[in-house]
């Protein structure tokens, strides 16, 4: 349960990121595979921490990035939640490989009177 | 209103393993995590170490457990230089917790500190301590799936170890399956298959320690020091 303390990492991270006056109300954070996150763990470790510190409610978007495989037989790519280990060759000689990111990407707070420069962001894969 | 961030979530934790890394080098450290489930001989193989090396090499062992002195105590038999972190409900260590038993020991007369992590094979993979290397552990009691069952620290480790090779008659362990998933899953990883009760193995272990503690410490005087009183040489 590993979540239980990256929950307030993520908690403490965003809101040195929060303007002056705002409200924190969503942080959006990706995972690479190689964190083991679960994000149903996550979630649950998120929800504690809310009930703990009278926070929130603030929402906590997670991505969790797939392991990208690659068989050494036939040379076939493909993405997947789970590390697989047989490609439709019917090879078992598959190599997962993941990203080791753990990202807080974006928040999303309540509107303050300064103009912020509004800017998309996302998750993506490496 | 959306604030882009894109920042390391365990930055604060990264930060202090970077301090620790940086006193660690600078006083001539070579510094092992050693990561594995509950069970699997951590312990046990760092006293096999240490019975090896002590006190031709100055030791010293941080221990990371929920609760209890006892793993300490084990330790303590063999080095001074012993101190045991007891996280509560904690299911791994953080730089933190290195930072503060590092206050609690000389670590300016060590050659080698081991780092025994709480017992769990998920989620000490992904906080980083300080260390040179991080070692991780598997036993032949724990199954052969074990590998492919926990990708992270796998492909996270500088070395595996297949630790109660003495028990592989007895148990259904498939030796090659074990292997051949490690190979998969890590190409580059070197595993060591060892038993830290008959020490069967143990001088595989200890050259390889010797060979990384060369190439990774910078204290000439200490790495000097090492090379001329190791058991190898």
């Amino acid at each position: 349960m590993h979540e239980m303390s990256i929950a307030p990492a993520i908690l403490d991270l965003a809101r040195q990121h929060v303007p002056k006056g705002a409200a924190l109300r969503t942080v959006r954070v990706c995972a690479g595979p190689l964190r083991a996150i679960d994000e149903q763990s996550m979630q649950w470790a998120w929800q504690a921490l809310m009930d703990e510190q009278s926070a929130g409610p603030i929402a906590l978007e997670l991505t969790i990035l797939p392991w990208k495989m690659r068989c050494s037989e036939c040379g076939a790519e493909w993405e997947s939640a789970e590390a697989a280990w047989r490609c439709s060759c019917g090879s078992t000689e598959v190599r997962p490989s993941g990203s080791d990111r753990l990202q807080l990407v974006s928040i999303e707070v309540d509107d303050v009177e300064t103009p912020m420069l509004e800017r998309s962001s996302s998750c993506r894969s490496r | 209103m959306q604030v882009q961030v894109v920042q390391n979530v365990l930055k604060l934790n990264d930060e202090m393993a970077a301090l620790n890394r940086n006193r660690l080098r600078q006083a001539g450290v070579f510094t092992v995590d050693l990561l594995g489930a509950p069970g699997c001989g951590k312990t046990a193989l760092i006293e096999a170490t240490l019975r090896r090396l002590v006190p031709r090499i100055r030791v010293g062992v941080i221990v990371g457990d929920l609760t209890t002195q006892r793993d300490a105590d084990r330790m303590a038999r063999f080095t001074d230089h012993v101190v045991q972190v007891n996280t509560g409900t904690g299911c791994h260590l953080e730089a933190h917790h290195v930072m503060e038993a590092m206050a609690r020991i000389d670590v300016g007369s060590l050659d080698l500190l081991f780092i025994e992590n709480v017992g769990n094979l998920i989620c000490p993979v992904g906080f980083d301590l300080g260390q040179n290397v991080k070692v991780g552990m598997f036993c032949t009691a724990g199954g052969d799936d074990k590998a492919a069952k926990h990708p992270y620290i796998v492909q996270e480790s500088s070395l595996l170890l297949l630790n109660k090779t003495d028990l592989l008659p007895h148990l259904p362990f498939n030796l090659q399956l074990f292997r051949d998933d490690v190979r998969r899953l890590n190409p580059a990883v070197q595993l060591l298959e060892l038993s830290a009760v008959t020490e069967v193995g143990m001088e595989l272990w200890l050259a390889w320690l010797e060979q990384q503690r060369s190439m990774k410490t910078n204290n000439k005087e200490k790495k000097s020091c090492i090379q001329n009183h190791s058991v190898l040489s």
